[in-house]
């Protein structure tokens, strides 16, 4: 028997592990540390690659650890710097850990190179607008969502963070316009919804309540069909059955969020219906738990508005 | 009408040097290069979808009985996709040809091998409940054979109640011998039962390694073929699918292969992608989300639409499924993983807010199945403590069946299983509190509906029925939650684990039999690595067949044995593929001491046995522990191979100069 060194042992024991992991690599996914570990081996033996440091960095990723996954998918982009999809999923991570600026040039560096993949082009000035919100360049923003949707027109997703962002922005027409168009491209039934909203939002109060109600006799679970009737109603005077509507959302609501208060949306919902009810602290309350739920710009936009208005 | 490309199945074979039979399972039969599947059923119609190679003039025929096919679909109503390749120059000779203007202008094939075509012919007016038979023509000339396994039932009225059965499976897409065995012990259970599928759900990774079309077409389309020509597969995108088809552009080989309801086409509201979407079957509705690359915050677009589809779905039944489990302690972990906590947090709020009565998901290979829970959406670790409505084992030969209310309720208690044990090896990590059932062996679940009963199955891959759980719909049932509720037993990790060695595919090709002749040499390590490349002039090499060796054993080759004898030897020999981009995975069957190194072409492609270095400069080498056949799946074949021929060589080392044993046999396949 021969005798090994120590750092001979060191080695001969990676390369052995590399004997039993390489058939199972090759198809196998048994959870995002054993993944880590054996591509690391892979690295250490084979010598790093952007495709393993890509795959890395996506189990990084799954366990939140991004700055691991930030380190690996750099070095993935300097090995194969024509890989547009390595430079988004950086510029995703980027924005997860917070680095805007870094993530708005890993984004510009990819767009450089996208010219003739529309499908990538499209997706990065989606992510660029995201950015964009997130640093209050609403504008730039809007500009971005454009040219991804003309780009791709097929993701009623994206349609629909357009109109979120044109709310915001107050532009209810060519939000109402951008809707008509992404409903007649996806067909998207969630799109027939936000353009209901959109209606309410710009005050076309009798159109509105004219695609709410047969929405409304259609459904088994009702609250929202009757929040935004009440809302048409309200804006045309009828505060009375509007009370009525959202008094029936509130009692539907309270049933169906069950004892731990987490439906993000149920709990948005319910704030809405009070705060349209005139119940302040109530709302405020669920709004902030809606927050808590996982809640994003839609219920953060009413909270603040909510707060801001004199005695909330 | 001789068409080049109609010849090219049958060439094929011949022009791969030592082609062999297929072990298992097989390509289908020219023209066909995917036979014709079942998908998007509704009441009202169903689309036939096939591939073949080279342009076809498509025409299906329907039809009430076999002898009468009389409704037509055909060319004008037929979607077409097409694969020519991006540029010229990458396009075999025999495609030239169809690279026409108009072939050019038809809607691409993502990644599908060149001269690939694709057909949807979609048939309406259809009856609902009724089994019609189909053919699949060229022009006049019929291409499936005559066979009442051609047949297909459309979709009951929702809101019909009868019996249902469907089958769930994920994790499968291996081509290896779990995925069939599962497949096979499915087929056996309906068969006994004599109550055969209404369709099934693939809960993702269908396609392993990374969802590329040629993986699709070996690893799920072949392997499953008799069944999904007759039951519509419904499925949701896995992560492995996830590496080439992405769900925010609904591009990639997984949207190549099937045909999803985005206009609510087959029930529910309309989501205007193929990445979530829902269906009713009868008195069922079923929701399929996309949990691997899509917003999954309350606000975002899925999540709205799962909202509203909920609010309107009618039926007695709500089951969703989605590849990510929230609940799972199996090969992955839902208290740790990021994708899986934001399915339990964001997503799972809303399903029992909308009184979904089963998830079934996958993603951890391993069958896992709760008692009847609600509320559990901790983003910690999860725990069961009142969020347990039933901790009994919900079998009705033993602590009875789940029971809830009759309707469509929140919060009345959801049943989870996890069907991520169809194919790939299994794993696990521990033991989630909310599992009633854990079970690490491969299988599937069949799921029966009938009326306001709901009972699932899971039948292990030999057969055999290993777990039972019902759901009753009935009455008014109160709701308890348990502030105790029964506990599985705490996992304990084995100490060892049996060593796994790498399978074959069950469907290939041999391209070098074993005992072919190569050409060797015993010196040629001293020249580096030049002698791996095609060009390399190894006229004066000697010419032998395998298997090489000396020791114990008998070798069509015998080497000099003793301090005389070679320590190394190598060997290299040429082989033809006509067409790489139908190569799924290129493979080494091998029977070698003491360690071996693979190129193709020149480019490594497999490393056993030898540390870094190669030749005369080759360190740590080490003696093989046991002996037999290996496989090793050759590395990124496809960027080593070309069409045309190529050259495979091997060098093999013995470990040291005392080893008495030196062997080399080796086999090269192709899965394709």
């Amino acid at each position: 028997m021969r005798i090994l060194c120590s750092c001979q042992r060191l080695h001969l024991g990676l390369w052995i592990g590399l004997l039993t992991l390489m058939p199972g690599r090759l198809t196998a996914h048994a959870g995002p540390e054993h993944e880590i570990a054996e591509l690391t081996e892979e690295i250490l033996f084979f010598g790093a690659t952007s495709d393993r440091l890509l795959q890395r960095a996506i189990e990084y990723r799954t366990l939140g650890r991004l700055k691991e996954a930030e380190k690996d998918l750099k070095q993935a982009v300097s090995l194969q710097p024509s890989q547009i999809g390595i430079r988004r999923e950086l510029a995703r991570v980027q924005f997860g850990i917070g680095q805007t600026k870094e993530a708005l040039q890993s984004v510009e560096s990819g767009l450089r190179i996208s010219e003739n993949d529309l499908d990538e082009r499209a997706s990065l000035l989606m992510l660029r607008g995201e950015l964009q919100v997130a640093d209050g360049k609403h504008e730039k923003a809007l500009s971005d969502f454009d040219a991804a949707i003309q780009l791709h027109p097929a993701n009623a997703d994206w349609f629909l963070l357009r109109s979120g962002l044109q709310r915001r922005l107050g532009k209810h027409e060519a939000r109402l316009a951008g809707l008509k168009e992404g409903i007649r491209r996806t067909g998207s039934g969630m799109l027939e919804i936000e353009r209901t909203e959109a209606l309410l939002d710009a005050g076309h109060w009798a159109l509105a309540l004219k695609q709410i109600q047969p929405e409304l006799e259609a459904s088994r679970l009702k609250a929202s069909w009757q929040i935004r009737r009440a809302r048409a109603l309200i804006g045309l005077q009828r505060r009375a059955e509007a009370e009525t509507d959202l008094k029936l959302a509130v009692t539907e609501i309270e049933l169906r969020l069950g004892p731990g208060l987490k439906e993000a949306s149920l709990l948005g919902d319910r704030g809405f219906a009070y705060e349209l009810l005139g119940q302040t602290k109530q709302a405020l309350y669920d709004y902030l738990a809606a927050m808590e739920a996982g809640s994003g710009l839609e219920v953060q936009t009413r909270l603040k508005a909510l707060q801001a208005a004199p005695n909330p | 009408m001789n068409k080049p490309w109609c010849s090219l199945s049958t060439i094929l074979p011949l022009l791969l040097l030592g082609m062999g039979p297929l072990a298992l399972g097989g390509n289908p039969p020219a023209p066909f290069s995917r036979s014709p599947y079942v998908q998007a059923v509704s009441p009202h119609q169903i689309t036939i979808v096939w591939r073949t190679e080279g342009p076809v003039t498509p025409v299906v025929r329907a039809g009430l009985t076999p002898g009468n096919l009389n409704l037509v679909v055909s060319r004008g109503s037929v979607i077409e996709r097409a694969s020519l390749g991006k540029k010229e120059s990458e396009v075999p000779a025999h495609w030239k040809s169809i690279r026409t203007p108009k072939n050019l202008a038809l809607p691409k094939l993502h990644s599908a091998p060149i001269g690939t075509f694709q057909y949807e012919a979609k048939i309406t007016a259809l009856k609902p409940s009724t089994t019609y038979y189909y053919a699949v023509y060229d022009g006049t000339k019929r291409l499936t054979p005559e066979s009442v396994e051609y047949q297909f039932i459309t979709q009951p009225e929702a809101g019909t109640r009868r019996p249902y059965r469907f089958w769930v499976l994920g994790d499968s897409g291996t081509g290896r011998s779990s995925q069939k065995a599962v497949h096979d012990a499915m087929l056996g259970f309906i068969k006994q039962d004599a109550k055969p599928l209404d369709f099934w759900i693939h809960v993702g990774d269908m396609a392993y390694g990374t969802g590329q079309d040629t993986e699709f077409q070996t690893r799920f389309f072949e392997s499953y073929e008799p069944t999904l020509r007759s039951s519509v597969c419904w499925p949701t995108m896995g992560n492995h699918e996830g590496s080439t088809s992405k769900g925010t552009t609904g591009v990639g080989p997984y949207y190549d292969a099937y045909v999803m309801p985005t206009q609510g086409e087959s029930g529910g509201v309309a989501s205007g992608t193929e990445a979530y979407f829902s269906f009713n079957h009868g008195n069922i509705h079923f929701i399929c989300l996309d949990s691997h690359d899509l917003d999954r915050k309350p606000e975002g677009a899925m999540a709205k639409w799962l909202k509203a589809d909920l609010d309107k779905a009618h039926s007695d039944w709500l089951i969703a499924f989605w590849h990510h489990p929230p609940y799972t302690k199996g090969s992955h972990d839902s208290d740790k993983e990021k994708d899986l906590i934001e399915m339990r947090s964001y997503i799972l709020p809303i399903i029992e807010a909308g009184g979904v009565d089963l998830v079934l998901t996958g993603h951890s290979h391993i069958y896992e199945r709760s008692m009847l829970i609600d509320g559990a959406y901790s983003t910690n670790a999860t725990t069961a403590e009142t969020f347990v409505l039933d901790d009994g084992d919900g079998g009705p030969n033993s602590d009875g069946a789940y029971r809830k209310s009759a309707g469509l309720n929140p919060h009345l208690g959801t049943v989870q299983v996890v069907t991520g044990h169809s194919g790939q090896s299994l794993g696990r990590t521990g033991t989630s509190p909310l599992m009633r059932r854990t079970i690490l062996e491969h299988g599937s679940v069949l799921i029966d509906v009938d009326g306001d009963t709901l009972t699932g199955r899971m039948i292990n891959k030999n057969g055999t029925e290993r777990d039972v759980f019902s759901i009753i719909k009935r009455g008014t049932v109160a709701v308890n939650r348990l502030p105790l509720p029964w506990q599985p037993p705490e996992y304990k990790k084995p100490s060892s684990t049996p060593s796994s060695t790498a399978e074959a595919p069950l469907d290939f090709r041999v391209l070098i039999p074993r005992g072919a002749e190569w050409s060797y040499s015993t010196s040629a390590t001293s020249k580096g690595s030049l002698w791996t490349l095609i060009d390399f002039d190894a006229s004066d090499w000697k010419v032998a067949p395998a298997a090489f060796g000396r020791g114990q054993g008998v070798f069509a080759t015998p080497l000099a044995g003793g301090r005389n004898g070679p320590r190394s030897l190598c060997v290299r020999r040429e082989f033809q593929i006509i067409q790489t981009d139908r190569i799924t995975e290129l493979g080494l069957r091998i029977n070698y001491a003491d360690a071996f190194i693979a190129y193709i072409n020149g480019r490594e492609v497999a490393r056993v046995g030898a540390g870094r270095g190669n030749g005369r400069n080759i360190q740590h080498l080490n003696p093989r522990e046991g002996s037999g056949v290996q496989y090793f799946a050759l590395k990124n074949p496809g960027s080593a191979l070309r069409n045309g021929t190529n050259v495979f060589a091997i060098e093999c080392h013995a470990a040291s100069e005392d080893s008495l044993d030196f062997l080399l046999d080796p086999e090269l396949i192709a899965e394709d």
